[in-house]
C-alpha cells in the first residue's frame, strides 16, 4: 500500500512538473481554450435549437453547458486552487474532498442563478449592475475569502507544529492510526471530543468555508448564459444549463481533490509518529501559505 | 471590443482572471491596401464574430426572432455598423508597428456588416494617417486584455507588389505570461497595471515589398 502511494505520488509530481516546469500548462490551456470556444459556439446553435423547438435540444443544451465548464474549468484558474491546498493541506478522505469539490462547483452554479434571477426579478437591475456585481464586488471578496481559508490553514498547521515540539513524549512508538476515543498524540491527555468528533466539526466548519469562499464568485459564462435564455424566455433552461456547468467545472475539481490527496498520502507514507505529525504540520503551513498568497493576489487585482 | 453593445459590454469588460479567458472569439482577416510605389495607405479589417457573441448582439437588439440564425433585410438594416460606435480610447485592436514604433490610423469606415448561419461578419477600413513604406511593417489584431480572442484564419491578402508573412503566437510563451501574471506577480505591480496579455496570443503579419 504505502510503495502504491508513493508511486502515485510520484506519477502526480510528476505530472505537476510537467504541467509548469516543462509547458504542459501551455499545451493544456491552448487545448482549453479551444474546447471552450467550440462549445461556445455549439451552445449558442443550442439555444437556437431550443427555442425553434427542436427535439432532443434541451439535452444537447445541457451536455454543452457540461462541456464549457469542463473546459472552462482545465484553463488556468481560481476553484481548483483552493480544492487543491486543502487536500494537501489536511489529512481529508478522498470522497470527502470530492464532494467538497463537488459542492463548491454545483454552489458556485446557485449563485449565479440567485444572482440573475435576484438581480432581474427583485431589484430590476439592468445587467451592467448585474455583471458589475458579479465582477467588481463578488470576485475579489471570493478571494478574500479564500486567502482566509489559506491563513486558516497556516496558523492552524503553526500551532500543531509547535505542538509536536512541546509536548512530543512517548510520541516515537505511535503509529498515526486513530481509532475513535484514541488519545491523539499532540493533544496528550483526552478531554471534551473524541478526536473523530473534533475532526467532523473541524471539516464541517471547513467545508462550509470552502464552499462559501469558491461558490461566492459567479462564472461570467454562467451569468451570459443565464442572460441569454432569459432574453429568449426560456430561462429555465439557462438555469439548468448553469448547473450544468457546475458538474462540468466539478470534474476538474475532484480530479484536482484527487491528485492532491494522493500527492499528501504519498509524502507522508514513508514517515511515522512524531515525524509524520511534524510533516504533516509543515505540509499545512505550506498549502496554508500558498493558498493565502495565490488568493490574495487575484483578489488585489480583481479589486 | 469596448465599442460593441454597452448593455453585455459590461459583462465582458470588466477585468477578471487576468485575461486568462478569452470569452468572444473574432477570425479576423486582413487586406492591406499598398500603393503601386510601395507606400502603405490603408487596411481593411474583416472580424467574423463567433455564434454565441452573435447570438447576444441579436438579443440584445431584439433581432432574428425566428432564430433560423438569418436576419430579414430590414433587422440586417439596423445591425449595419453596429461595431463601429467606438468609445473613447478604444484603439480598434488592430496594431501597426514599424521598427516597433506604432503607426497611426484614422477613424474606422464601414464598409459592410452580413450575417450568415448565425454569425456576425463586419468589413471595416482604417486609412494611415501618413501613408509610407510598408515594407518592413508589422501588423497585430489583439486585445490588449484578452478578453476577445482575434485569429488571424479568415485570410490575407496584400497589394501593390508587396507580400505578408503570418508567424503564429509562442502559446506556450503566451500562456506561461499569463499564469505569471496571474501568480507571481507583485501586489504592488498588480495594482497599477492592469496586466494586458492579449499580445502575447497575437498573430504577426510582417510586410516585405520587392526582391
Amino acid at each position: 500500500m504505502r510503495i502504491f502511494l508513493t508511486i502515485a505520488a510520484l506519477g502526480v509530481a510528476g505530472l505537476a512538473l510537467w504541467l509548469w516546469g516543462f509547458g504542459g500548462a501551455g499545451v493544456v490551456s491552448a487545448w482549453a481554450a479551444e474546447g471552450q470556444r467550440e462549445a461556445q459556439n455549439a451552445m449558442a446553435r443550442g439555444l437556437r435549437a431550443l427555442r425553434a423547438g427542436e427535439p432532443g435540444a434541451l439535452m444537447a443544451l445541457l451536455s454543452l453547458c457540461f462541456a464549457y465548464g469542463f473546459f472552462h474549468a482545465a484553463g488556468p484558474g481560481h476553484g481548483k486552487l483552493v480544492i487543491g491546498g486543502y487536500g494537501m493541506g489536511k489529512p481529508v478522505p478522498l470522497a470527502r474532498l470530492a464532494g467538497l469539490a463537488l459542492a463548491s462547483s454545483l454552489a458556485q452554479a446557485a449563485t449565479a442563478v440567485l444572482l440573475v434571477a435576484g438581480g432581474l426579478m427583485l431589484l430590476d437591475w439592468g445587467r451592467e449592475q448585474l455583471t458589475s456585481a458579479a465582477e467588481d464586488v463578488l470576485a475579489p471578496l471570493s478571494y478574500g475569502l479564500i486567502a482566509l481559508v489559506g491563513l486558516w490553514l497556516l496558523a492552524r498547521g503553526l500551532r500543531r507544529l509547535l505542538g509536536s515540539r512541546a509536548g512530543g513524549h512517548g510520541a516515537h512508538d505511535h503509529d498515526h492510526h486513530h481509532e475513535a476515543g484514541e488519545v491523539c498524540s499532540s493533544c496528550g491527555h483526552r478531554h471534551g471530543p473524541t478526536v473523530e468528533e473534533a475532526a467532523n466539526v473541524h471539516s464541517l466548519r471547513d467545508a462550509l468555508a470552502i464552499v462559501g469562499a469558491v461558490a461566492l464568485r459567479p462564472c461570467t459564462g454562467a451569468v451570459f448564459l443565464l442572460l441569454l435564455t432569459w432574453r429568449m424566455g426560456v430561462l429555465w433552461s439557462g438555469i439548468a444549463g448553469a448547473f450544468a456547468m457546475g458538474l462540468g467545472t466539478a470534474t476538474v475539481t475532484v480530479a484536482v481533490a484527487a491528485a492532491a490527496v494522493t500527492m499528501r498520502k504519498g509524502a507522508l507514507a514513508q514517515m511515522q509518529g512524531t515525524g509524520a505529525l511534524r510533516a504533516a504540520a509543515v505540509l499545512e503551513i505550506l498549502a496554508g501559505g500558498v493558498v493565502a498568497v495565490l488568493a490574495g493576489q487575484i483578489m488585489l487585482r480583481a479589486l | 471590443m469596448k465599442h460593441i453593445a454597452p448593455l453585455f459590454a459590461a459583462a465582458l469588460l470588466a477585468p477578471q482572471d487576468a485575461g486568462s479567458h478569452p470569452h468572444i472569439f473574432v477570425d479576423t482577416a486582413l487586406k492591406v491596401i499598398v500603393s503601386d510605389s510601395g507606400q502603405l495607405e490603408a487596411v481593411e479589417i474583416t472580424w467574423a464574430y463567433d455564434e454565441f457573441y452573435s447570438l447576444l448582439i441579436f438579443e440584445d437588439r431584439g433581432l432574428d426572432s425566428d432564430y433560423d440564425g438569418a436576419l430579414t433585410a430590414e433587422e440586417l438594416a439596423k445591425l449595419q455598423g453596429f461595431d463601429m460606435a467606438w468609445t473613447e480610447g478604444f484603439e480598434g485592436d488592430t496594431y501597426l508597428t514599424r521598427d516597433g514604433a506604432g503607426l497611426e490610423m484614422g477613424a474606422p469606415v464601414h464598409l459592410a456588416t452580413e450575417v450568415a448561419d448565425g454569425r456576425i461578419t463586419t468589413r471595416h477600413r482604417r486609412a494611415l494617417v501618413q501613408p509610407q513604406a510598408a515594407d518592413g511593417v508589422v501588423i497585430k489584431a489583439y486585445d490588449p486584455g484578452y478578453y476577445t480572442a482575434y485569429t488571424m484564419t479568415g485570410g490575407l491578402e496584400v497589394s501593390g507588389g508587396c507580400q505578408g508573412s503570418i508567424t503564429p503566437p509562442d502559446l506556450d510563451a503566451a500562456y506561461t505570461k499569463v499564469e505569471e501574471l496571474l501568480y507571481a506577480m507583485p501586489a504592488d505591480q498588480a495594482e497599477e497595471a492592469y496586466p494586458e496579455v492579449g499580445e502575447a496570443f497575437a498573430d504577426t503579419v510582417r510586410l516585405s515589398c520587392g526582391a
